[in-house]
């Protein structure tokens, strides 16, 4: 060997820590922020929704003792007492003379007299949603294969303030399969369980409670809130995508933050109405098969498309669509179609992970 | 006598298109690669910022393993190519790391075995001039003498590493070893590299 490279070779060496082994905290550091990320399952690839994998819209002023519940379809909504919004008598005619922020306002005014779903700190957010995604693969022929993950309908349990286990099953749509269970690591007092495979073993991690406290309700703070980069996203993905195209993509997790709290989501939706680009379609299918009102903004080639029940503007959920060649890793992949989907059917609050409302 | 079967070892590749499905498995791969991973960056940056790259590193990894190249079994030189990213956004550290070393005042280590003995002095006395030669060189030339000199990456590896031609990766070498050479006082330009791979 030269002497220039057997010298920096032992300069190496020279530099090599103490112990051969990396310390014992960052095996816990890491093993925690990937078990944190995988209940957001979709965002281990490169999908717009992967990291948008939540939202939340119609309330109930129905709270029994035990079990919140409200439903998402719009006879929950009529229950609830809460009209319609709009002056729209013929809904039939109406959607094709809205435009976005008229969408918009109507949802927001929808949640308007909502009351807030009041969750204790030892309780637990039930979510249950059908959903969709999808996975690129290199093959060896060096091509880019996409596949498809679902749709799955998925039922979650989220801690309220973060420091209990919670619970995530799912199974195929429409099967009879077994539920697929996975636990939600809490975090009590700084620690977490470790990993499935060393059960005794804990982590060090924070609480992700269910709820996002803080959350602006004044319109211009959600609109700068909107703006802003929040803590999962990927910078390389993002890098050059308009700014308006950020924001509007940052809707559906904000209001998956925002799940429990109608005045935080109203401010969410009046924001969205100031961010321009955007355009509706009166009539879109949600992965649970029910008919609505897009409103979507195009930008990368994904038309990111958030979904309204047509009668009561209720929020339903996501769909986000390819439209045209997509970034994947270091190349490109020219595909169409969905890309991820979220029907929201059910949020309740309840006692127990495995307790449905 | 009896036979002791052990179970195949998975390749890299497979454990990372299982933990898809079953994210707990991508432990496996912390497990395997961990130390040399963390090694190398602590060598590039010092122990704090290297718990940090590391940690970096394989969240990245378990984010991006959707899209992991299943033709490769050896998932080594994809984390090392991450670790490289990660390692440039701690640009600065390296540069405070490299410059601690350069002023570094050479002391003379511990008795080692006799015929290490004069090795060790020469690399130790060496120690501040291939510092300050390293943070010299540009980036993408760094990267690639180091993946070769500490992290034991070939060509090829490296090249996969960083994404770039095996050509590239020997004229940057070239480069980089050209200029390591003359910090050491090798003044001669035409200084045949009689190791290349």
């Amino acid at each position: 060997m030269s002497n220039d490279l057997m010298l920096l070779r032992e300069m190496g060496e020279s530099l090599d820590p103490p112990i051969g082994e990396p310390p014992a905290d960052l095996r816990r550091r890491v093993l925690t922020g990937a078990l944190a990320m995988r209940g957001r399952r979709f965002r281990a690839v490169r999908s717009v929704g992967a990291r948008l994998a939540w939202g939340v819209g119609a309330l109930s002023s129905v709270a029994a003792v035990a079990v919140a519940a409200l439903l998402l379809a719009p006879s929950a909504t009529m229950i609830a007492g809460h009209a319609p919004p709009g002056t729209n008598s013929d809904p039939g005619t109406a959607p094709a003379e809205l435009d976005a922020g008229r969408v918009f306002a109507l949802a927001a005014q929808h949640l308007a007299n909502a009351p807030a779903l009041q969750a204790r700190p030892n309780q637990f957010v039930y979510t249950e949603s059908i959903r969709i995604g999808i996975v690129h693969m290199l093959e060896s022929n060096n091509q880019w294969k996409r596949f498809t993950e679902g749709p799955d309908r998925r039922r979650m349990w989220e801690s309220v303030d973060g420091t209990r286990n919670g619970l995530v099953r799912s199974h195929p749509e429409g099967s009879n399969g077994a539920w697929q269970s996975s636990v939600i690591p809490g975090c009590r007092d700084g620690r977490a369980p470790g990993a499935q495979d060393r059960p005794n073993v804990t982590v060090s991690c924070e609480p992700f409670p269910a709820v996002a406290t803080g959350l602006p309700t004044d319109p211009d703070k959600m609109l700068s809130y909107l703006y802003r980069p929040g803590p999962y996203e990927d910078a390389d993905w993002n890098r050059g995508v308009p700014a308006d195209q950020l924001a509007f993509e940052r809707i559906p997790y904000v209001l998956y933050l925002a799940k429990l709290s109608p005045a935080v989501q109203a401010a969410v939706f009046q924001a969205a109405a100031r961010i321009p680009g955007v355009t509706v379609s009166p009539n879109v299918v949600d992965l649970a098969g029910r008919h609505g009102i897009g409103v979507a903004r195009t930008g990368r080639n994904i038309r990111a498309e958030l979904l309204f029940d047509e009668q009561t503007y209720a929020y339903l959920g996501v769909n986000y669509l390819d439209v045209g060649p997509v970034p994947v890793v270091n190349t490109t992949v020219d595909t169409t179609g969905l890309r991820y989907g979220e029907a929201i059917l059910r949020v309740a609050v309840v006692d127990r992970t495995g307790q449905m409302p | 006598m009896a036979v002791v079967t052990q179970p195949p070892v998975e390749a890299d590749a497979a454990v990372i298109r299982d933990s898809l499905a079953e994210p707990d498995r991508f432990a496996e791969l912390y497990d395997r690669y961990a130390a040399q991973l963390y090694r190398y960056a602590y060598r590039r940056v010092g122990a704090g910022p290297a718990e940090d790259v590391v940690a970096e590193t394989f969240l990245a990894a378990f984010q991006k393993r959707g899209s992991y190249d299943q033709a490769r079994p050896d998932a080594r030189p994809w984390l090392f190519g991450i670790l490289t990213r990660e390692l440039a956004r701690h640009h600065r550290a390296e540069r405070a790391h490299l410059r601690a070393l350069s002023r570094a005042v050479p002391e003379h280590p511990d008795a080692g075995p006799a015929d290490r003995v004069a090795d060790r002095v020469a690399a130790h006395e060496s120690r501040p001039a291939l510092a300050s030669a390293l943070a010299a060189l540009a980036a993408g030339d760094r990267d690639v003498l180091l993946l070769v000199a500490w992290g034991d990456l070939s060509y090829e590896e490296t090249a996969a590493a960083m994404g770039i031609a095996i050509g590239t990766v020997r004229s940057r070498l070239h480069r980089a070893r050209r200029k390591v050479r003359a910090a050491l006082g090798d003044t001669d330009p035409t200084h045949e590299m009689e190791d290349d791979q």
